[in-house]
């Protein structure tokens, strides 16, 4: 019984420490895979309101496809900074970004092409 | 329980709440060191807006960000007056804050970006506004209405085309029960969005959904609409529709797993 409690607690414990601590992506359920053919490039950054803009660098596949992994459930807004400069491709769903240029957006349950 | 376990499970708890307190109390004082690492000129107002409810975190960010793009304090002091008429005004921050940090890393010029945080936030004060105003909806509806309705401006949707629209919701809802109405809100004003984004005109987007409501539909059959123009083929109803540069989409499995689907770049 003491056992039990102490096994409880402690898990109690664990679950409050580790629930500020950020889900490594394979625990994250399905994800959406966004590429970008640029095989000349040499660096190709994604930003997106997923997380305030912050560049996350895009892994490049031996084909010369850039690739970036996120949740699946999660709308955002997003483009690309290619080689330093910034890159809006052509998308589906997109909005005005308010400086006479475009935003492409993520939205959950509707299909890109 | 005996006495050892008893001590034990008080030390475990005293041990999580000590853990909590001092997490907190990191947090407070995170915050208030690092208003010092912006101008003494901008602390005050910096310290405002926190108090507003807009997060440290953002604000600081946010402070640096627009000290990086060489941003006169005139400008920061102007962006930080957006957010906090956001606040007062009851409207979300998040999609102003967002504006900001989509125009910094956008490297687009610090006024440009405080010009167009104060067109985010007019669009929603418009939209919020006439949600308000013009439909029968509890006040906790407001806001997600709200959200669509701003979210359809911002994707090209104009103000007279929303107050049609609203207009046109409001004389449909008074023949019908009111749960059947909430439905029939949401669903219009998320079509009057995804329709919007597909780059369908706004008049073409009024014409469309004011028609269906005089002829009398429903909330289901309203999404019954919306997945049907959201999947049929996009080249059709939208001058965006077409996509021809490299990027692309794909269902994945987690990262780990390859992510199977396709991306790849040319969809059509």
């Amino acid at each position: 019984m003491k056992r039990i409690r102490t096994m409880f607690l402690l898990s109690a414990a664990a679950w409050i420490v580790t629930g500020c601590l950020p889900l490594p992506a394979a625990f994250r359920g399905h994800e959406i895979r966004i590429t970008l053919d640029r095989p000349k490039s040499k660096e190709v950054i994604f930003l997106s309101s997923l997380n305030r803009y912050e560049p996350v660098l895009m892994n490049k596949t031996f084909l010369g496809t850039w690739e970036i992994f996120l949740p699946q459930d999660k709308a955002f807004d997003y483009f690309f900074r290619v080689d330093g400069s910034p890159y809006i491709p052509e998308c589906r769903l997109q909005q005005t970004d308010d400086w006479g240029g475009r935003q492409c957006i993520y939205s959950p349950g509707i299909q890109e092409p | 329980m005996n006495d050892t376990g008893t001590t034990k499970t008080t030390r475990i708890l005293v041990a999580i709440l000590l853990m909590a307190c001092f997490q907190t109390t990191a947090v407070v004082f995170a915050a208030e060191a690092d208003l010092n690492s912006i101008p003494e000129t901008l602390r005050p107002e910096a310290a405002r807006l926190i108090e507003k409810g807009i997060r440290a975190e953002d604000a600081l960010r946010l402070t640096h960000q627009l000290l990086d793009h060489q941003a006169e304090q005139k400008t920061i002091l102007s962006a930080y007056q957006v957010l906090m008429h956001t606040a007062d005004n009851g409207l979300p921050p998040e999609p102003v804050l967002n504006k900001a940090f989509e125009g910094t890393a956008k490297n687009v010029h610090p006024d440009l970006i405080t010009a167009a945080m104060q067109k985010v936030m007019d669009r929603y004060q418009f939209a919020y506004q006439h949600v308000r105003e013009k439909l029968n909806v509890p006040k906790n509806r407001i806001q997600s209405l709200g959200n669509l309705a701003a979210e359809s401006m911002a994707a090209g949707l104009k103000p007279e085309s929303l107050q049609e629209i609203l207009t046109a919701l409001d004389q449909r809802a008074k023949r019908m029960p009111d749960d059947s109405a909430q439905n029939l809100f949401d669903a219009a004003l998320l079509s009057a969005r995804d329709m919007s984004r597909l780059g369908t005109s706004h008049q073409e987007v009024s014409k469309t959904l004011c028609e269906a409501l005089k002829t009398g539909m429903d909330g289901n059959g309203m999404m019954r609409f919306h997945d049907i123009f959201m999947n049929r083929d996009h080249n059709v109803g939208g001058s965006m529709g077409s996509r021809s540069a490299g990027s692309g989409f794909g269902q994945g499995g987690s990262s780990s797993g390859g992510g199977g689907g396709g991306g790849g770049g040319r969809s059509k």
